[in-house]
């Protein structure tokens, strides 16, 4: 399997004009652009990741639209275009990395409808995988960031991509997009985590992305069976507490958790109920990420 | 003047085909017509088997239940429990209902 970090970068920079496939879960992604800029990110940010056959088609094509010298002079935005060639997102250079990822998440949250997608955290161990459901703020991400450097494989950390009938869960691993002050929560807790720059004044505030390491990305290719889902929210100075959920809760809140779940209709309503039947499931209020770590293997270990 | 549902006959949407899941005392019925999925108690889904089963009045419906759960046959908090159901499965497109003449 090559990945991007094998490419040299003049062959990249002659690939790049009319698409650079990279294989990201189960999906092809083309990065598609002449600046310089965006061969800079790819291989900065991406270089772990596996290129595609190039007779792949691509799920998102992400299009970092040129600028000429009287753009670059008067510092106009950079655009992100997709398919359409029409601008989906705007941003200052130096702010390509998220906006890469940003569309990336709106390709597939808007498109694989082959999947049940759940917006929720998915990590593995040997005994199977945790979904961590939860709204913007609950601490998913930053619980992410922490898990895979401690012993878990990092599938998402907000897409739950859940396979018809057998009910598996496939890897997408990505970059993690921590935001404020979880930044420094990580660096102080996980000093080996390798970073991107910090990306100030976003939508979402300061950003910084966490890279996941090549074995993630080595082994994203394995699916995991779910065991567990546990809905975390994060509350400065509170103690660790894993509740166990009734399952018509459990059931009630994943309902309102699925990117696609209307359009799917009555396949989405019996993959849910399956899930719920299949798992246990769990609140877990948290402000230190070691014990959660422990809570939650304890939980999953009970549950294997 | 007599409440809505007490001059009617109610049967369930035989176009409706809900797919129903139980955990304990919380039912959820998805609806393929709309693609919404409700969240109904033990007594709504009693209400749905038994107009299911046949067109019945409030008061065979409430005679029903009176019978299943052997409470007192003047129990008018299981009446009104009753009427509160056929309200809310009437709106949700469930049950329909036809005026008694």
């Amino acid at each position: 399997m090559t990945t991007l970090r094998a490419l040299p970068a003049a062959e990249l920079a002659q690939r790049l004009p009319s698409g650079l496939k990279l294989a990201i879960g189960p999906f092809v992604v083309a990065m598609v652009g002449r600046d310089p800029l965006l061969a800079d990110c790819l291989q900065a940010h991406y270089p772990d990741y596996p290129l595609a056959p190039a007779d792949r088609f691509p799920d998102a094509r992400l299009h970092l639209s040129e600028q000429g010298l009287l753009d670059r002079l008067l510092k106009r935005p950079r655009h992100i275009c997709l398919e359409d060639e029409l601008s989906f997102t705007n941003f200052p250079p130096e702010a390509l990395l998220a906006h890469l990822e940003w569309s990336m998440n709106w390709c597939i949250a808007s498109r694989a409808n082959w999947f049940l997608m759940l917006h929720a955290a998915v990590l593995a161990r040997e005994e199977g995988a945790i979904i961590l459901p939860g709204v913007p703020g609950a601490g998913k991400s930053t619980l992410s960031a922490y898990l895979m450097h401690r012993g878990w494989r990092l599938f998402s950390d907000e897409f739950t991509l859940l396979t018809p009938r057998t009910l598996e869960l496939k890897a997408f691993p990505r970059l993690i997009p921590l935001k404020n002050e979880s930044i420094e929560v990580i660096k102080s807790a996980v000093p080996e985590a390798e970073f991107g720059p910090q990306i100030p004044g976003t939508r979402k505030g300061r950003v910084s992305h966490v890279k996941p390491t090549g074995e993630h990305l080595r082994r994203m290719h394995e699916g995991a069976q779910p065991r567990l889902v546990v809905f975390p929210r994060y509350q400065a100075g509170a103690a660790t507490e894993l509740t166990e959920l009734p399952k018509s809760a459990c059931f009630a809140e994943l309902t309102q958790n699925a990117f696609n779940y209307v359009l799917l209709g009555q396949q989405a309503f019996e993959m849910l109920a399956d899930l719920t039947d299949r798992v246990q499931s769990y609140r877990l209020v948290y402000s230190d990420l070691a014990e959660a770590n422990q809570a939650l293997q304890e939980a999953l270990r009970a549950a294997a | 003047m007599p409440d809505s549902t007490t001059d009617r006959r109610w049967l369930a949407d035989s176009n409706a085909r809900l797919a129903w899941r139980h955990w304990g005392d919380a039912h959820f019925a998805f609806d393929p017509r709309s693609h919404q999925t409700h969240f109904l108690n033990t007594l709504a889904v009693e209400v749905v088997g038994l107009l299911n089963d046949r067109p019945q009045t409030l008061a065979e419906i409430h005679r029903a239940l009176i019978s299943r759960y052997d409470v007192d046959d003047d129990d008018e908090a299981l009446l009104e429990a009753i009427q509160s159901s056929l309200t809310v499965l009437d709106r949700l497109g469930i049950v329909l209902s036809r005026r008694t003449l």
